[in-house]
């Protein structure tokens, strides 16, 4: 509107500008009635200005309206088309470009606000996911903490340990090696990394001898949960071997085995303690039994008559020397055997075994004390026991002490059976009495060395409280059972079972016997 | 009956065992040389060359045991190979037995649980055997 007025106004003043410059040259000259005519006429001039410029310039300035008002934004005003002129024509086009504007412009807002919605959502992912990783960053602090104390932790342990400690990877090439390690070998970690294990240590064999490898093989290692020896000795950078315990094992990541970690000890003071105390028994045994066989021997030649006769009042006290000394042997004996139990070197020697003999040759020896209390034995064995691989001695051991506990502590006109039966894959010893029984209160206590029973001890002053210990102790080695039923006065029954398939051999320095 | 006895060397370090064995065995109708180390038996066995059965003990007088004796005759001449030796001592480890067993004895005793006579029972039965199929 404001262009248009603008247009208008300018328009009617420059129509007007030639009849007033006119107007005021003639003025002058000119009468009252030639004055009214001119300004007549110049009105008349004005008036038709006025209405030419609205026919024609009116659309023109309303199209510069409309462009204006394109350029804010505003796409929705229309122009009243009525001519069919070119103005007409441009009007319509404009009008048609402004309907065109207004559509674009609304789906471009549309367009703008759903990605607008977009964008928040994305930022609140983008935030999300911030403070997620800001979470996880945390974590990984806390959990890089806890690892560096763990870390730490670690390597405390491995160099404050007493044990040396090896960490290899699959070739066995050293990848650690701990201070005490360092120490016992007189190496540095320095000299030894990349260097193979079995190489820096040398495992030898007493006599000096390198030992085959295949001991700590790979595929040895990796197969079994460790390898423990100490057999082996190890050499010192200077050459010097000692003795050495070895635990190898592998360390997996994920099941996966990706090296091996070595353990080991100078094990110097525990060979020669053992040596000492093997000495000990051996020595003991010997000094002891060496006196009390010149008694034996001396009350044997005399009660022989050997230097001369006795008369009867002598031969019953030597019988009585000769029972104490017997008696004394077995004592000895039985602490032997206890003390070698007790420092595992006894030895397991499996040969075939036929049980019935055992028992059989363990009853005959029995035969004075059980006619001597008029004891009835009953004997029987499975008719399909075969010989069996067990160590002859250990056996007899068994055999002689469930027998002669039996007979012992049964009173006269007693009876006494052993059945030697086969159940799945044992042998089942059943040695029953009719004897005093063990007190209820005292059964739990019964294999335990030195226990005796309160009811028997007055009436048998002979036994050691040592014999059901040692059965028992063998019967473990065998991986076998020992188990009784007892009620008192009216007997006991013990029942052994050993492994129909024999047992195998455990070396040792000592027999029992 | 004009047989000669049989002769027993007794290798034992022990005096009075000693002399119970010599007096045991000589009652029971053996001669008897007794020795207390492994050089003066190596000695008799020198001299006298009808020895019939050895009585051996482990430990004895001198560095050398009954195990090293038995070593020497086991590695020695045809005649003293032959020789029965009956081990008799109280020192009853494992390996020192197998070792005997192994050289080649008749008979191994733990001393304290063997009566003399037990010990000389079985010697002569084993010289009545050797008697019967060798000689």
């Amino acid at each position: 509107m404001r262009i248009r007025f603008k247009f208008t106004l300018s328009f009617i003043f420059l129509s007007l500008f030639p009849l007033v410059v006119a107007g005021i040259f003639a003025f002058q000259k000119l009468s009252k009635t030639d004055i009214l005519f001119i300004g007549f006429i110049a009105l008349l001039a004005a008036v038709i200005s006025f209405l030419v410029a609205r026919i024609f310039f009116r659309p023109i300035s309303e199209l510069a309206d409309m462009a204006s008002r394109f350029q804010e934004g505003n796409f929705s005003q229309k122009i009243n088309v009525q001519s069919k002129d070119e103005i007409g024509k441009i009007s319509q086009i404009f009008n048609n470009l402004g309907k065109q504007l207004q559509e674009l412009s609304l789906n471009f807002e549309q367009k703008v606000e759903e990605r607008t919605v977009e964008l928040k959502g994305k930022i609140k992912d983008l935030e999300n996911t911030k403070r997620a990783i800001l979470n996880l960053l945390e974590d990984l602090e806390i959990i890089k903490n806890k690892l560096e104390t763990a870390r730490a932790k670690d390597e405390a342990i491995l160099v404050n340990i007493g044990e040396g400690l090896i960490f290899t990877d699959l070739e066995k090439r050293i990848l650690l090696i701990n201070k005490a390690g360092e120490d016992i070998l007189d190496w540095e970690e320095k000299e030894l990394l990349d260097k193979t294990w079995t190489e820096v240590v040398g495992i030898k064999n007493e006599n000096a001898e390198e030992i085959s490898s295949d001991l700590f093989s790979l595929d040895k290692i990796i197969d079994s949960p460790f390898i423990f020896t100490n057999d082996y000795y190890y050499t010192k950078k200077n050459g010097k071997i000692f003795p050495v315990a070895i635990t190898a094992s592998k360390v997996s990541v994920n099941n996966e085995p990706i090296g091996i970690i070595i353990v080991f000890r100078d094990i110097t003071r525990e060979k020669e303690i053992d040596k000492a105390k093997t000495e000990f028994v051996s020595l003991a045994s010997h000094q002891l039994r060496t006196p009390l066989s010149t008694i034996n021997w001396y009350t044997e030649m005399l009660l022989a008559e050997d230097a001369g006769e006795i008369n009867k009042e002598q031969k019953k006290y030597l019988e009585e020397i000769y029972q104490g000394s017997k008696r004394m042997v077995g004592l000895v004996n039985a602490l032997l055997n206890v003390s070698r139990i007790e420092l595992g070197t006894f030895a397991i020697e499996p040969e075939p075994v036929d049980l019935k003999n055992v028992a059989q040759i363990v009853l005959k020896e029995l035969e004075p004390k059980i006619k001597n209390k008029k004891i009835k034995i009953h004997s029987s064995f499975d008719s399909n026991l075969p010989i069996i691989q067990l160590d002859p001695r250990l056996v007899n051991i068994i055999f002689q002490n469930l027998l002669s506990n039996a007979v012992k502590y049964t009173p006269s006109e007693g009876e006494v059976s052993l059945t030697v039966t086969i159940k799945d894959k044992d042998v089942i010893i059943k040695v029953t009495d009719t004897g005093y029984g063990i007190p209820l209160n005292q059964q739990d206590k019964i294999f335990s060395k030195l226990f005796r029973a309160d009811n028997v001890v007055s009436k048998d002053t002979e036994g050691t409280g040592l014999g059901l210990y040692i059965v028992k102790s063998i019967i473990d080695h065998f991986n076998g059972r020992i188990w009784f039923e007892s009620e008192e006065n009216k007997g006991t029954t013990f029942c052994a079972t050993l492994p129909l398939g024999g047992v195998k051999r455990k070396e040792g320095t000592k027999t029992l016997g | 009956m004009a047989q000669t006895k049989k002769i027993v060397l007794v290798i034992e370090d022990e005096q009075p065992l000693l002399e119970a064995i010599r007096i045991k065995l000589e009652k029971c109708d053996f001669e008897v040389v007794t020795a207390r180390t492994v050089q003066q038996a190596l000695n008799y066995l020198e001299d006298i060359k009808t020895v019939d059965a050895i009585w051996l003990d482990h430990y004895l007088i001198g560095g050398d045991s009954g195990l090293d004796f038995l070593v020497k005759i086991k590695n020695g001449d045809a005649n003293l190979k032959k020789i029965p030796v009956f081990v008799v001592s109280n020192t009853a480890t494992s390996d020192k037995v197998q070792s005997y067993l192994q050289l080649g004895i008749e008979k191994y005793y733990i001393k304290s649980d063997y009566r003399l006579d037990q010990i000389i029972e079985d010697i002569k039965k084993n010289l009545e055997t050797v008697n019967g199929n060798v000689k």
